[in-house]
């Protein structure tokens, strides 16, 4: 079986029983009703005054935000701790590519919270429909873009988080630099927005996987040049 | 005679601020084991990690089986198991994951990688540690992990950096077994110690790295000839003569001094015969009216003579 595979699946196994993604997969459904609730009289749309924004589309906006930022600091801190831990001493001296490690890492993460984003926003359409809102293709439509939203948004912002891991010497380092620096490339897939495009949807997702592939290469470039 | 495994040839490595190889000139014959001693930061981890891979930056020429380095390290990984100084494991992983994952990696065939876990758990002793989380191991089982997953490939170059760290008195002795039965398999084994009794007892050849350049290679003999052992007498009366006077006066002693109660080090020149002396002072010892209980040539232990060498050569590295 091909190397990286191998440690995809490890990887994705070892994230998954991880207690962050427990609480992740629990906690952000949770928190996102939760915040929802708390909000006094509910979010007002902003086009039409008076109109209560649903729940599905308030999970969308907060993932976009949340998502990226908890997968790139979950990266970024595995990576140093297992560097300075010299687990990865083990995986060099083996007929593998330092980068290979990197790519599992990526996807595994970026995989683990996309599902903790598609479980929020199932619980958010489950509460819309308690609530009495009825689940048309209106709403489906609004959760799967705010999902590809999250989705691009994590890509950049874990490609990110990925490289912070590989030059940084600590953790508080990391968090630094993922929460001051890495996270502003997040804002640059939406610069569509400002240039009026009127579909920006997909060249959002272009953009992001372009710039997710490139700092990964990069990434993974320096890691395999690295010295252990 | 056996090809070398590992060749280097004037190898110098240099981190930013400090250069680690100075010029390292090494050969390990296949099918030896091989002990490389020397103090804090003489360049000891930075050779055992060139081999291995770890490091790949260096000048110089080093070869493994054949292979030249860095390009070789690919195929070197297939035939090489490393133990690293402090090796880490993923929190979350279990024993028999963390060899299982590793063992896939090295490419072994799942079927045969399951039976070879459990004869290594069983060579360590870790068979109860099977399931347990590595990082709720004591120190001495984690090590026994790492020197493990060294060899589920069923390496032909195994090299250990501190194998015997953490370990008690009795698992240093269970490692440095495995490490004969490993040579006894045909495997070539590098590794380095500060337990210099450790290196004496499983060696076949030392290496002696200092300040990034090899002092000595060679048997734990030729060692203690390139450390230059006193030619010394260790005497032990069980009744002492009244008058010890005579001992200095013994042909072919240089000096005699009393080393404890009734125990006596008499120093000969480095060229005299020891037989001689030793049935004079048997001789005169009973004419002095003592009795003796033990006599012999005194050989200092490999710890004793490294400390007294570095002792020296940093009197020497002062004194320019």
């Amino acid at each position: 079986m091909n190397n990286t595979l191998l440690i995809f699946k490890d990887e994705l196994r070892g994230f998954a029983v991880s207690w962050v993604m427990i609480a992740l997969w629990v906690g952000l459904p949770v928190l996102s009703i939760i915040l929802y609730f708390l909000m006094p009289g509910g979010f007002q749309m902003e086009t039409m005054p008076g109109m209560k924004i649903s729940m599905t589309y308030f999970i969308g906006i907060l993932l976009s935000s949340l998502g990226g930022t908890l997968a790139s600091i979950m990266l970024a801190v595995d990576i140093v701790n297992e560097k300075n831990r010299k687990v990865y001493d083990l995986f060099v001296i083996r007929p593998i590519k330092p980068g290979s490690i990197l790519w599992a890492k990526f996807l595994a993460v970026v995989l683990c919270v996309s599902a903790a984003c598609l479980l929020s926003l199932g619980a958010g359409m489950l509460v819309d429909m308690a609530q009495g809102v009825q689940i048309g293709w209106l709403s489906i439509r609004t959760a799967l873009e705010a999902f590809a939203t999250c989705v691009g948004v994590m890509l950049v912002s874990a490609a990110g988080g990925v490289i912070v891991g590989v030059v940084s010497p600590s953790v508080l380092i990391s968090v630094l630099l993922v929460l001051y620096v890495t996270q502003n490339f997040a804002l640059i897939p939406m610069a569509p927005t400002y240039f009026g495009f009127p579909d920006y949807l997909w060249l959002m997702q272009l953009i992001t996987t372009a710039l997710a592939l490139g700092i990964m290469y990069g990434a993974a470039a320096i890691f395999n040049k690295k010295e252990f | 005679m056996s090809s070398p495994i590992v060749s280097f040839e004037n190898v110098k490595k240099r981190y930013k601020w400090f250069q680690a190889l100075d010029g390292v000139d090494l050969e390990v014959q296949t099918g030896e084991i091989f002990g490389f001693i020397g103090p804090n930061g003489a360049g000891k981890t930075t050779t055992l990690k060139l081999i291995s891979g770890l490091l790949r930056n260096f000048e110089g020429n080093i070869v493994v089986s054949g292979l030249k380095l860095p390009e070789g390290y690919g195929e070197v990984h297939k035939f090489t198991g490393f133990l690293p100084q402090s090796p880490g494991f993923q929190n979350w992983r279990s024993v028999h994951s963390t060899l299982l994952s590793l063992g896939l990696l090295s490419g072994v065939p799942l079927p045969e990688l399951e039976d070879r876990i459990t004869e290594l758990l069983k060579r360590f002793d870790l068979e109860s540690a099977r399931n347990k989380k590595v990082k709720a191991l004591s120190g001495g089982n984690m090590q026994k992990v790492g020197f493990a997953q060294a060899l589920l490939h069923r390496p032909k170059l195994v090299v250990l950096d501190e194998p015997l760290n953490n370990l008690d008195p009795a698992a240093r002795g269970e490692v440095k077994q495995i490490i004969r039965e490993l040579k006894a398999e045909g495997v070539t084994i590098i590794f380095s110690s500060h337990i210099l009794s450790d290196v004496e007892d499983v060696a076949d050849r030392i290496g002696i790295i200092q300040q990034g350049k090899m002092q000595f290679t060679g048997t734990t003999q030729g060692l203690k000839r390139h450390f230059g052992v006193p030619n010394d007498i260790q005497l032990e009366f069980s009744a002492a003569p009244a008058d010890t006077a005579y001992l200095r006066g013994i042909e072919g002693v240089e000096s005699a001094q009393e080393t404890g109660l009734g125990k006596w080090l008499l120093r000969l020149p480095p060229q005299q015969e020891i037989d001689p002396v030793v049935d004079d002072v048997i001789h005169e010892t009973i004419a002095a009216g003592g009795k003796i209980r033990m006599i012999g040539n005194f050989t200092p232990s490999l710890d004793e003579l490294y400390v007294r060498y570095f002792e020296k050569q940093k009197k020497q590295g002062a004194g320019k």
